[in-house]
């Protein structure tokens, strides 16, 4: 337990850093950062498995210049977290467990995003340091404050990530007695029908520019390539 | 001669990659920009007030995308150093160009590279691994990074061979093709997982399939939040699973 939650405080951090502030090399992307996270903790199915379902669904909001988005990132991140931490828990139904982390990262997700403005705000402050620093010609100093930034981005991904997994727990914790009486789901469906709002999203993304001809020929060869497989 | 060598451009090329490190709302990338070219500070040999007035005009507002913003550094740090070789007598257009360049450099990089490459990958990640496991997500982490960092890496280098004239070169056609051609291969991918999917679940999961797709795209057309959607489909499944027992298989 302890080392899960450390592992959800230091790679919160970079999770939240490479979202927006740093790199920006998708290694925060759920289909790869669930997937390396399901093999650090022996269960590489099921992190892939949660990565590929939210790996669609988050380009619905995209983190362009200011706008406001829910952390989509940041929150798979945390649903694996806790998924991970009940799965050796017995007599808990199929599927319940899976739609628990489906609800959590959603939830984990907005509450992340709407910090982050906050975040963004207070780097204001750093700002006018660094425009004192200028006025005395203090390169080095102004460098300093942009690496406070950076920092103040990884520490604020770190904090908030275990601020908003332990909370997971104890509602998990909670609930436990109700969802054991409960009847299994199936976890196929559960993935096919978050595949279907991904793919939805996708559809958006790529039809939005008129491209009918290109889906209805990709259609073609997707029903083609599942006869011949 | 050229004081700015290779290596210090590529100090600013490791910089860039933490550009957005203090990102804020009133300045935007302005503390980003100014230290991703700080490098240049000590091979120019300014005075104090030019050190002054070189930190307080990149202290000014900037935004762009992360990746594209390479270009803007790269072309910036031509036009200080010609600016201090030739003794302008005012560094005005470098403060203009800087300002004139937000708008293109923001535009191409998040049509380019937020609307059209990462959610391909994505996509085309999400299909590998459906298929082939974890060849999905080295997939998208390989071939996204590899027109990332050629992003990151060609900005800075072509940006300082070409300077004013980086503006012509961002306005050509060529990125509004890129953004067509791979938008085009992003619809037939999209096609593909379609008509894929459609037909290798089959029965229940389809329909399911179907259904979520159906409801979703509405409610994206409505321009609704996204947990709406992805709420409204769970619940409704869970509602009926309890109500008829467990019968919904694949």
């Amino acid at each position: 337990m302890l080392i899960k939650i450390l592992v959800t405080f230091l790679f919160g951090g970079i999770v939240g850093l490479d979202t927006t502030a740093a790199w920006q090399v998708l290694f925060s992307h759920p289909l790869i950062s669930c997937s390396l996270i399901g093999l650090a903790f022996g269960e590489p199915q099921m992190g892939l498995f949660f990565g590929i379902i939210f790996e669609l669904i988050w380009f619905y909001d995209m983190p362009m210049g200011g706008a406001r988005f829910p952390e989509g990132n940041v929150g798979s991140f945390l649903g694996l977290m806790l998924l991970l931490t009940f799965q050796d828990i017995p007599d808990i139904p199929d599927g319940w467990l899976l739609l628990i982390g489906i609800v959590y990262t959603v939830a984990a997700s907005y509450l992340f995003g709407a910090t982050i403005v906050w975040m963004r705000k207070q780097n204001l402050k750093l700002v006018l340091r660094a425009d004192r620093s200028a006025a005395e010609g203090d390169a080095q100093k102004v460098g300093r404050m942009h690496r406070l930034g950076v920092l103040h981005a990884y520490l604020h991904g770190a904090v908030w990530s275990l601020l908003l997994y332990l909370p997971g727990i104890l509602a998990v914790r909670l609930a436990l007695p109700l969802i054991r009486r409960m009847r299994p789901l199936n976890v196929e469906m559960l993935q096919t029908l978050m595949l279907g709002v991904g793919m939805a999203v996708m559809f958006q993304l790529f039809l939005s520019r008129r491209r009918g001809w290109h889906l209805l020929l990709g259609f073609l060869c997707g029903l083609g390539l599942a006869w011949v497989s | 001669m050229r004081v700015i060598t290779k290596k210090v451009l590529k100090k600013i090329v490791m910089r860039s990659f933490y550009i957005q490190g203090s990102w804020n709302y009133q300045r935007m990338l302005n503390l980003g920009f100014c230290y991703c070219i700080l490098p240049i500070l000590d091979v120019l040999k300014l005075s104090k007030e030019e050190r002054i007035a070189f930190l307080q005009r990149h202290l000014e507002f900037f935004n762009a995308h992360p990746y594209f913003a390479s270009f803007a550094l790269g072309a910036t740090a031509r036009l200080e150093e010609q600016y201090h070789r030739e003794k302008w007598p005012s560094p005005r257009p470098i403060i203009v160009f800087k300002e004139r360049l937000c708008g293109p450099l923001g535009a191409l990089g998040d049509r380019l590279f937020w609307g059209t490459i990462r959610p391909l990958m994505a996509l085309l990640g999400v299909l590998i691994s459906l298929l082939w496991g974890f060849a999905g997500p080295a997939f998208l982490f390989v071939f996204y990074n590899v027109a990332h960092f050629y992003f990151r890496y060609f900005g800075v280098i072509r940006g300082y061979e070409l300077g004013f004239d980086i503006v012509r070169e961002l306005s050509k056609r060529r990125y509004e093709n890129y953004v067509h051609v791979l938008g085009a291969v992003g619809a037939v991918f999209v096609g593909i997982f379609l008509g894929y999917f459609a037909f290798s679940t089959g029965g229940t999961g389809a329909f399911l399939f179907a259904l979520a797709f159906g409801i979703s795209l509405i409610f994206i057309r409505l321009r609704k939040p996204i947990y709406m959607p992805i709420f409204f489909c769970l619940g409704c499944y869970v509602l009926f699973e309890l109500i008829v027992g467990g019968q919904i298989r694949p």
